[in-house]
């Protein structure tokens, strides 16, 4: 890889290379001098913090090597580089200095700190600004937090939070190597799926840019389609071409995750629906509910007896097993969710009969005595529950914040987020910048 | 800190590994005989492939140690060739798998080369112990490119969790330490890279820079100070990094040593381990189309060039895993799990049967070629310890009384093979820990649930 960037010895050096190593010594100077002062431009850089001496005495350590071999200035410091970009440093966000003996839990530095926000909103290091704020101490401090979290998100950088947060939460990742039976549904091209993560993708960010409440999620009047996408909601006339644009829609069903084609085709199998995967779904990544795993042994559908199934719709089918004591405890809450949604096929078109022919049943009712009988009924139950999804929402987002998983002592303070953000309206920016200047972001465990 | 971001970094480590590929095959010596003039004994190399769910034990089992080599079971019917150079065993008993009784697929792969069960108060992460095949790498890996070649069919994401267990469980075999899973490579071209690097052509030399090592010793030395300011589980995750960072290392000394004994070689100072009669490095042809069975060989030929190349000594192939598994070219499309709760129906219990003797197929092919391929006063299978086999006896029932396996190769004269022997006591730990006996790697310990060796194997 350094040889595509670097120029090779005796050529005049690379655009890049004089960004990285500076102009060469001239005569007079102390390489070794120089070459320090290239390792701590290059590790301030690579480590994301002002390196310790320490580790540029490893770096001036690697460079001698070289010396010692006769690799030249500019062959040491390509060696050092070398060095750099193996250095666990690079790879990990690491602390500037030893703590205090004793502590549990210390702050964040504010060059972690800086590596952190970065890393959650962009998903690349931290610029400029980030950088001169975390040197002058600054950034740690509630107002400017603040404001970097607003200035981040406006800047085309935060797609990186879609493409990994919000594309792991709405299970579209998925979509570019999920298989789908090309018999029946020959839609599901490249361009298709790049179209269904597109919407998903444009959605989510208009939500996040214009600070919309995450009701808007379940509940939204709007989406974004092109020409390929259109097809599967019945639009080709109105929308034709590769690009895609925001779409008005009128038709209630639509708008919002559950209704939307990338999100309906993750949660089905290959060539059918299913509606206890679509309940699962709902349950736990939009309305952050735990929910068990099936018991050893269960056979699927197609291993029903033919005879007896054969004039069952999928959902007769599908309730066979809520008339079995240990099964029916779960599907009794998950399966009415999927049913309510039947009305999509597995890649998410709007259908009145399912495969077997019968006309979709999609009434049902939630525990708590919410009936329903379309998918934009559920949508409405759904979208009435603003702090189960919003909870829900913070704690997915505090998890991929934190890589890690939340833990019993967590609750503690997202029972104080959650005070907030209800207090603002569930606004999505004030959902990231609660996680952002909560206590476990911005602190570290040292101690176990 | 998205998972994007972790594999582009990776990447530049892997791609200073990459440049480091394999050299002189042409004048490939052993590395741990340079020392006197004697003559040269190949090493021992062994190998494991492992497929899911048990077998249909009337298929599978010999019927009487007399009728092993003339009317083998039908299982094994492709093994026929070369069944006077294989060892079969029945009364080798799993891990009890208690307290996770409702995991039994979890458990069949991750206690394999184990003998161990996970941890239970631990069971949501990676608890369990160094497996056999990472055993023998600690011990030969730093005479080859490569410690070991983890190889699988599937790729290692099934999402299952039962019992509250750790998903990994369901498809890893290989456990560098308690709580590292090895990863496989699925991609026969990643595999060539890897084994090659990638310029890929064997038998090429690709230039290394003597300095890596080195500049590697001084960021590990280096980083010893940054050790001190991490907490404790930060300590463990630079630890594993650090030894992927030393795996390299290990790599270029490797290679060092090569060409050091190259070098006194072509001047006469020590013998040549190569003999003419070596068969040349076999040629592998990565299949254009999707079919399993052409997979799985292109998988099992990059095993044998990579033994017989010694650009390392151990390897595990996970043929196939508990997840759903079908095999389409076997004419029907239900998945190998299901298939194996059978109930004795005639009809199930065949599609077992064809999936069993496909994956022995799969194996036969990777030893028979062996078995083909001079080396020193024999063949290459000769020097080998290649074991297949299933973590269950019965699927239908999930039993692990007697489980299923085939020990084809000699290990380099230990192992008396061409033989059934019905009655053994033993269980997986001390089969495991005489394979490795048998391939000379000394033990401190037993394996998980091991109390003896296996003395009737040996030869």
């Amino acid at each position: 890889m350094l040889d595509r960037v670097l120029a090779p010895k005796g050529k005049s050096p690379t655009a890049v290379q004089r960004r990285l190593f500076g102009e060469s010594p001239t005569s007079g100077v102390d390489p070794r001098e120089a070459a320090k002062k290239v390792a701590r431009s290059l590790a301030r850089q690579a480590y994301r913090r002002p390196p310790s001496d320490e580790e540029i005495e490893t770096l001036l350590g690697v460079f001698d090597l070289g010396q010692v071999n006769e690799l030249g200035y500019d062959g040491s410091l390509r060696l050092m580089l070398k060095a750099v970009l193996v250095s666990p440093q690079f790879l990990f966000i690491t602390p500037a200095k030893e703590v205090e003996k004793g502590k549990k839990i210390v702050p964040l530095d504010d060059h972690q700190l800086a590596s952190r926000l970065s890393y959650l909103l962009w998903a690349t290091m931290p610029d400029a600004e980030l950088f001169a704020l975390a040197d002058e101490g600054k950034l740690h401090e509630p107002a400017v937090l603040k404001a970097q979290v607003k200035r981040m998100l406006a800047d085309p950088r935060s797609r990186a939070l879609f493409d990994g947060f919000g594309a792991q939460w709405l299970g579209v990742a998925a979509l570019e190597d999920k298989t789908f039976d090309e018999k029946k549904f020959p839609q599901m091209t490249k361009a298709m799926r790049a179209a269904m993560y597109d919407e998903a993708r444009l959605f989510f960010d208009s939500i996040v840019r214009e600070n919309r409440s995450v009701v808007s999620f379940v509940n939204s009047d709007y989406t974004f389609l092109n020409g390929t996408l259109a097809k599967l909601y019945g639009l080709e006339k109105e929308i034709a071409g590769a690009e895609m644009r925001k779409v008005k829609l009128t038709d209630a069903n639509r708008g919002g995750i559950l209704g939307m084609p990338g999100v309906l085709a993750t949660t089905s199998f290959p060539n059918r629906t299913s509606a206890v995967k679509r309940g699962v779904w709902v349950l736990e990544q939009v309305l952050g509910e735990h929910v068990p795993p099936a018991p050893a042994n269960v056979p699927p559908l197609e291993k029903q007896d033919q005879k007896t199934v054969a004039n069952l719709t999928l959902r007769q089918r599908t309730e066979l097993h809520r008339t079995h004591a240990v099964c029916a405890n779960c599907h009794k809450i998950l399966d009415p969710i999927g049913f309510g949604l039947e009305n999509f096929d597995a890649i998410g078109r709007w259908r009145e009969k399912d495969d077997t022919g019968g006309a979709i049943d999609a009434a049902g009712e939630l525990p708590g005595g919410h009936a329903f009988s379309s998918p934009k009924e559920l949508k409405a139950i759904i979208a009435a529950r603003k702090d189960d999804l919003a909870r829900n929402l913070t704690e997915k987002l505090m998890a991929y914040a934190l890589c890690r998983q939340l833990a019993g002592y967590d609750d503690v303070v997202v029972d104080q987020l959650m005070k907030t953000i209800a207090q603002d309206g569930y606004r999505m920016q004030t959902l990231i910048t609660e996680v952002v200047t909560s206590y476990p972001f911005l602190n570290r465990r040292v101690q176990d | 800190m998205t998972s994007k971001h972790l594999i582009n970094r990776r990447t530049c480590l892997r791609g200073l590994g990459a440049s480091l590929g394999l050299p002189l095959l042409e004048t490939m010596g052993w590395a741990d005989s340079v020392k006197g003039k004697t003559a040269y004994k190949p090493p021992v190399r062994l190998g494991f492939m492992y497929m899911p769910h048990g077998v249909i034990m009337d298929q599978f089992w010999p019927k009487s140690p007399e009728s092993f080599l003339k009317s083998p079971p039908p299982a094994l019917e492709s093994l026929r060739p070369i069944l006077d150079q294989c060892l079969m065993m029945k009364g080798i008993s799993g891990v009890p798998i208690s307290p996770f009784n409702g995991a039994p697929h979890a458990l069949e792969l991750s206690t394999w080369l184990t003998a161990t069960l996970p941890d239970p108060a631990k069971r949501d992460r990676i608890h369990i112990a160094i497996s056999a095949d990472q055993i023998a790498a600690n011990y030969v890996g730093a005479l080859t490119a490569l410690p070991s070649l983890e190889l699988a069919t599937m790729p290692q994401t099934h999402k299952e969790n039962q019992e509250g267990l750790n998903e990994g469980y369901y498809s890893h075999c290989s456990y560098r330490s308690p709580t590292q899973a090895m990863p496989a490579e699925i991609n026969p071209r990643s595999v060539l890279n890897r084994l090659f690097g990638q310029t890929g052509k064997s038998g090429q030399t690709t230039v290394t820079d003597p300095l890596d090592r080195q500049m590697l010793d001084r960021v590990i030395g280096g980083a010893r100070e940054l050790r001190r300011r991490l907490p404790q589980g930060d300590q463990h995750k630079l630890d594993e990094y650090l030894d992927s960072v030393r795996s390299v290392e290990r790599r270029i000394a490797a290679i060092e040593v090569r060409q050091k004994e190259e070098a006194l070689q072509k001047a006469g100072l020590a013998p040549s381990r190569h003999r003419d009669t070596d068969s040349a490095p076999i040629e592998v042809r990565i299949p254009e189309g999707d079919k399993r069975s052409e997979y799985m060989q292109v998988m099992c030929d990059l095993n044998v060039l990579a033994f017989q190349t010694d650009t390392t000594r151990v390897s595990t192939y996970i043929g196939s895993t508990p997840n759903g598994v079908s095999y389409p070219e076997l004419g029907f499309t239900d998945t190998h799990h299901s298939t194996t709760h059978h109930n004795n129906q005639a009809e199930k219990a065949d599609k077992v049967a064809a999936i069993t003797k496909f994956n022995i197929d799969q194996f036969a092919h990777m030893v028979k070629k062996m078995a083909s391929l001079r080396e020193g006063d024999g063949t290459l299978l000769d020097n080998c310890i290649m074991m297949w086999g299933s973590g269950l006896e019965d699927g239908n029932k999930h039993t692990r009384e007697n489980l299923p396996f085939i020990i084809a190769g000699k290990g380099g004269g230990s192992i008396n093979n061409g033989r059934f022997l019905p009655d053994i006591k033993g269980n997986q730990g001390d089969l495991l820990m005489t394979l490795l006996t048998c391939m000379g790697v000394p033990l401190d310990r037993p394996i998980g649930i091991a109390s003896k060796q296996i003395e009737g194997m040996k030869a």
